[in-house]
């Protein structure tokens, strides 16, 4: 009960929200209408503002585009109260439509700016009170109040008596929303006041209502009630019936939360009524929510005095009148696209059923409610992620700004300080050397007292950096812990679905396991993109120097791109001039990521022809040292030309709704800048909207020497595990999963012994207990952690325990806490997850074992004697027909015989885009890949078979297709 | 009616070379006669001769777009010949399909996978 209680609870605590989505679009159509026949004017400049304005909780992203259409008119015009007004409307539509507050706090600044320059006071009195506004939304309430009473001032100066009601309202709720019931109800009984005086009645009852929450807040219903009834009278005789049902919502709400059931119902339905009048779908949806709750408590109330006077006590009937109100809700809210209203109308429906035991409705609409608040919960990480990063910015900016600031004025106050004293100097020193005296201490006590300021000044400089060094230490502890909690547990998923895969899965499980590592490969290259750019934005990435293939860091740029462009039907090329030397000195890794985010973007963002990565000498000989450029060229949608600068931006993508298009973290472009500005180079756009867009590059490399190269190479081939054999590993982690797949990677390559602890302090006694030739250590562990364990072995224990090697097992890489394991006397660590042969070579390093490479790789482990690249594999076949060969060929036969309708039939069906057809037949030809030992074709097919007949059909199924037709071919070839 | 003599089954898909792959499979590990349909019209025009098993794809309709499909005649057969035993064959696991088909009255849901013709076999030898 309790918990339904909360979640019935979550309706009512949606604001409604009183613009009519209706209205404003009818709006917007006239304006649009209008705006093409106005000359290129000031009244053009109007229109746009107003357009700007109404589209403000309509459609926000037009809004903006609107308000920079009219800023830019305004400003060819010269006009400026519509560049003034543009600005308001432009802050206004990032303010309530996108709730972008730095971003909107700019416009307000500009606007006020050009009010002051113009003198145009209604003009700044208003910039001055949204300007109180936005910074109490940004929590910077000292600020919000000084703007507020500023405004006021100006209001009550100047007469602007609209204003001021506006202004008062506004500092009341200030002190509303900080629990400051004595000021809140001053300033509103203030607005009351007012708006009597100036017959506004709507106005009036705005201040009643308002005075009605605060004492509702206080717990004083009786006078609540009272300025609600008020207030509904006010609204009445304003003819405002919009408002006035919301009063009485508001009033039925309260009696519900008393108790009263009856009264509540009284005023929801008085409410119902009115919005059915006024055709507000979005309200009536609402209250029917509201009512359903009431209905719901009524029936699960202790009380059952309601109960039994409407109901004669069958709970069951107060029940289902309340799923039939959830239901009425459900429809509209369906027809608005609601899924806030939506997501608890399903699950109040869901407790209804469950409550009367009806599992099975309970479950249908619970299933309902889960799979709208998925979505709802993918806009939400979206709109987060986008205002963190926003804050983030703009908390850094502010601390930069007002740094410069205190050190711009403290340097003028010196430089005033000594032009006074020279002057002093002339005047008094050429009269009286009496007076030197004096003057010499008042010079003193001048600089004393210039320096108190200094000092000061300095100290408030110090402490703002310190905030802002604070708030960087946030962000970086913020995402060492992320990167913790998130791979840690990844690298118990990753390690056991490479260890089921090794396992000889069925095909259809192999399937999943399949989907499982790619869906977590993708997670850990996000994770990994997050961390590299806190990395590079703390400094903390160091670029290598070593010897590299520029041609083979191209090509792997290519090779694991081309599947990507294929799947697009994109032609993929490369371009490198043959005059620079293929052997460089250089971080290939970082290169490789430049280039490979850069044609990964370019890739997503062109939809046919080519993408081509172009290198080629920028400037200087071919001897030692040379610039050489890089280019990725596509022939994509481009990028609109007042974006350019911020697809660099991290999160950010040239339109919002490309996140949803086409993936990724926007993290990419923003990556590959700061790498390249590390290297000391510089990223251009050039880009036409429609046709195409190039990213270049200049970095400087030298030569290297490809000697070195191929030694280090031959380092990197497959690594016998075997050169481990009979050691005794010691392996601590808490997390059972880690250790299962530890323990049976190790095991996997190895002939090793292997005991488990489960925390430092089992770690230590097995280490006293018996003999161990190495340690993998968790660095995080319960009750004594990895460091600690370490300390205690390096201090406690006698040689040549204590001198045990011991390696760290860690998800962080950041350098700090890599040095956090050297410190505490670790030898060495391997980051998580881990690949056996990374555990294998870590291991030999601390153990100085000399590594070897096998002779053939791959041959480890194959159960299944596959033809090397054969499509089919007759050995299913040769089961089934029990060796008979003349049986085998028949099938075989068959096999061939039926595919030229294949090919005919799925051809023609792509043709005539009839995706059922290529379902049908592929389904047909199921059995007989499995007969023909055409698994990989089989599985295919299986997958491409679900594609086609599924409403979201990915945009590469031809190209799929035409891959498993190809393998059809293979599979003819090899079998005739 | 003879009761110790193996009843017929006949095997409904359109997939020829799967009707004769699992005839040749059943030949050997079971004693039924079998017998091959490709379209599930065919199958019913035949049901006179009282077979004791069916076993039916489930999509009957991937080469003759207008035949009915395993579903339809699944309903046919459990409403005019209730006794005989419905294996129903899918290429794909769903488990809704799966519970419907049981629900209308299918023996048995079988994917069409390297362990299909086993797990036929083995229900025949079962319900013999």
């Amino acid at each position: 009960m309790k918990k339904s209680a909360v979640l019935f609870m979550a309706i009512t605590m949606i604001a409604i929200q009183a613009f009519s989505q209706k209205q404003g679009q009818a709006r917007i159509d006239s304006l649009l209408q209008q705006l093409p026949k106005s000359k290129e004017d000031t009244n053009k400049v109007k229109l746009l503002n107003d357009l700007s304005y109404t589209y403000c909780y309509v459609n926000p992203d037009e809004g903006i585009k609107s308000g920079m259409q009219s800023l830019s008119l305004a400003g060819k015009l010269h006009w400026k109260p519509g560049i003034a007004k543009a600005n308001v409307v432009t802050g206004m539509n990032y303010y309530y439509g996108k709730a972008d507050y730095p971003k909107a706090l700019e416009y307000y600044l500009q606007s006020l700016k050009i009010d002051e320059e113009i003198g145009d006071k209604p003009g700044i009195t208003r910039s001055f009170n949204r300007l109180g506004l936005i910074y109490y939304s940004l929590s910077e309430y000292a600020k919000a109040l000084d703007y507020y009473q500023k405004a006021l001032k100006m209001a009550r100066e100047s007469g602007d008596k609209i204003a001021m009601q506006d202004i008062l309202y506004d500092i009341g709720d200030f002190y509303q929303k900080k629990d400051d019931y004595p000021n809140a109800l001053d300033y509103f009984n203030q607005t009351f006041k007012l708006n009597t005086s100036l017959g506004n009645k709507s106005g009036s009852a705005r201040a009643l209502n308002a005075i009605g929450l605060v004492y509702r807040q206080k717990k004083d219903f009786t006078k609540a009630y009272q300025y609600y009834e008020e207030a509904v009278k006010y609204y009445e005789a304003a003819g405002n019936k919009h408002a006035m049902a919301n009063e009485l919502e508001n009033i039925g709400d309260l009696y519900r939360q008393q108790a009263e059931y009856l009264k509540a119902l009284e005023y929801l339905f008085r409410a119902l009524r009115l919005q059915k009048e006024l055709n507000v779908k979005r309200n009536i949806s609402y209250n029917y929510g509201v009512i359903a709750y009431t209905y719901f408590l009524i029936a699960t109330d202790r009380n059952k005095s309601t109960l039994n006077k409407l109901f004669a006590g069958n709970k069951p009937a107060a029940i289902r009148k309340a799923a039939i109100y959830a239901d009425s809700a459900i429809v509209i809210q369906k027809e608005l696209g609601d899924l806030y209203l939506l997501q608890d109308s399903y699950i109040s429906n869901s407790i209804c059923y469950e409550e009367i035991g009806e599992y099975k409705g309970a479950l249908e609409h619970y299933k309902k409610y889960v799979a709208i608040k998925d979505s709802i919960f993918n806009l939400e990480k979206d709109k987060k992620l986008t205002q963190l990063s926003m804050k983030y910015e703009f908390d850094k900016k502010q601390a930069t700004d007002s740094l410069q600031h205190a050190v711009e004025n403290n340097m003028n106050q010196l430089r005033l300080q000594k032009q006074k004293t020279f002057t002093y100097a002339g005047f008094i020193g050429m009269a009286l050397v009496a007076f030197l005296l004096f003057f010499v201490f008042k010079n003193y006590n001048n600089q004393r007292k210039s320096n108190l300021r200094l000092q000061a000044a300095q100290k408030e400089i110090l402490e703002q950096k310190e905030r802002a060094e604070q708030s960087e230490r946030f962000k970086q502890q913020f995402l060492a812990n992320m990167s913790h909690e998130i791979r840690t547990p990844m690298n118990a998923v990753m390690g056991m679905t490479n260890l089921l895969i090794d396992k000889n899965p069925r095909s259809d499980q192999q399937h999943y396991l399949e989907g499982i590592k790619k869906s977590s490969d993708i997670l850990l290259h996000i994770i990994n993109d997050i961390l590299d750019l806190s990395k590079i934005e703390s400094g903390k990435i160091e670029l290598e120097k070593t010897d590299f293939s520029l041609h083979e860091t191209v090509q792997q740029v290519v090779e694991t791109m081309r599947h990507k462009a294929d799947e697009k039907g994109l032609h993929l090329l490369s371009n490198i001039d043959y005059s620079i030397p293929d052997v460089l000195i250089g971080d290939p890794v970082r290169l490789n990521q430049i280039i490979l985010n850069l044609a990964g973007n370019a890739i997503k963002f062109t939809e046919k022809g080519s993408v081509q990565i172009k290198v080629s000498l920028a400037s200087g000989d071919s001897s030692t040292m040379m610039n050489i450029r890089f280019s990725v060229i596509d022939t994509g949608i481009g990028i609109p030309k007042d974006k350019l600068e911020t697809v660099f931006e991290s999160f950010k993508q040239a339109n919002a709704s490309d996140t949803r298009k086409y993936g990724g973290t926007g993290l990419g472009l923003s990556i590959s800048r700061q790498l390249v500005e590390l290297h000391g180079g510089e990223i251009k756009i050039e880009s036409e909207e429609g046709a195409g867009t190039t990213f270049s590059f200049i970095l400087n490399f030298e030569e290297g020497s490809g000697e070195r190269l191929h030694k280090q190479l031959n380092a990197h081939a497959h690594i016998d595990g075997h050169i481990l054999d009979g050691l005794k590993i010691l392996i601590a982690d808490d997390n059972e999963y880690n250790r299962i797949v530890a323990d049976d990677t190790l095991r996997s390559k190895a002939d090793v012994r292997i005991e488990t602890a489960s925390n430092g302090h089992e770690a230590i006694e097995l280490l006293k207990a018996k003999d161990f030739d190495v340690i993998l250590m968790d660095v995080q562990m319960p009750e004594m952690n990895g460091f600690e364990a370490t300390r205690f072995i390096r201090t406690n224990l006698f040689s040549p325990k204590k001198d045990i090697p011991i390696i760290a097992l860690t998800a962080s890489v950041l350098r700090t806490d890599l040095d956090k394991c050297r410190q505490a006397g670790m030898n060495s660590y391997i980051p998580k997850p881990f690949s056996a042969s990374q555990l294998i070579l870590g291991i030999a390093e601390v153990l100085a074992i000399k590594v070897r490479t096998l002779e053939n790789p791959g041959e480890t482990k194959e159960t299944e004697s596959s033809d090397e690249g054969m499509v089919t594999n007759m050995s299913y076949l040769n089961t089934f027909c029990e060796g008979d060969k003349e049986k085998m060929q028949k099938y075989i036969s068959m096999f061939l015989q039926s595919t030229p309708v294949l090919f005919e039939k799925v051809n023609a069906a792509l043709v005539a885009d009839d995706f059922l057809e290529v379902a049908n037949q592929l389904h047909g030809f199921k059995t007989k890949f499995i007969m023909m030992g055409m698994k990989n074709t089989g599985n295919m097919a299986l997958l491409l078979e679900q594609k086609c007949r599924s409403e979201s059909m990915p945009a590469t199924i031809h190209s799929e297709i035409k891959i498993l037709l190809a393998d059809v071919e293979h599979a003819i070839n090899e079998l005739t | 009616m003879d009761l110790d003599m193996p009843k017929k089954i006949f095997i409904v898909d359109d997939d020829t070379m799967l009707t004769e792959a699992l005839k040749d499979y059943l030949t050997r590990t079971t004693l039924n006669e079998i017998h091959l349909f490709n379209t599930g019209e065919e199958c019913l025009k035949h049901l006179a001769e009282n077979p004791g098993f069916i076993i039916l794809d489930y999509y009957l309709n991937s080469v003759q777009k207008d035949a009915a499909n395993g579903m339809e005649i699944l309903e046919v057969i459990r409403k005019h010949y209730p006794n005989i035993h419905v294996i129903m064959l899918s290429s794909q696991e769903h488990y809704a399909i799966a519970l419907q088909t049981i629900q209308k009255g299918a023996e048995q849901y079988v994917i069409k996978d390297e362990t299909a013709f086993e797990k036929i076999a083995s229900l025949i030898r079962e319900l013999n």
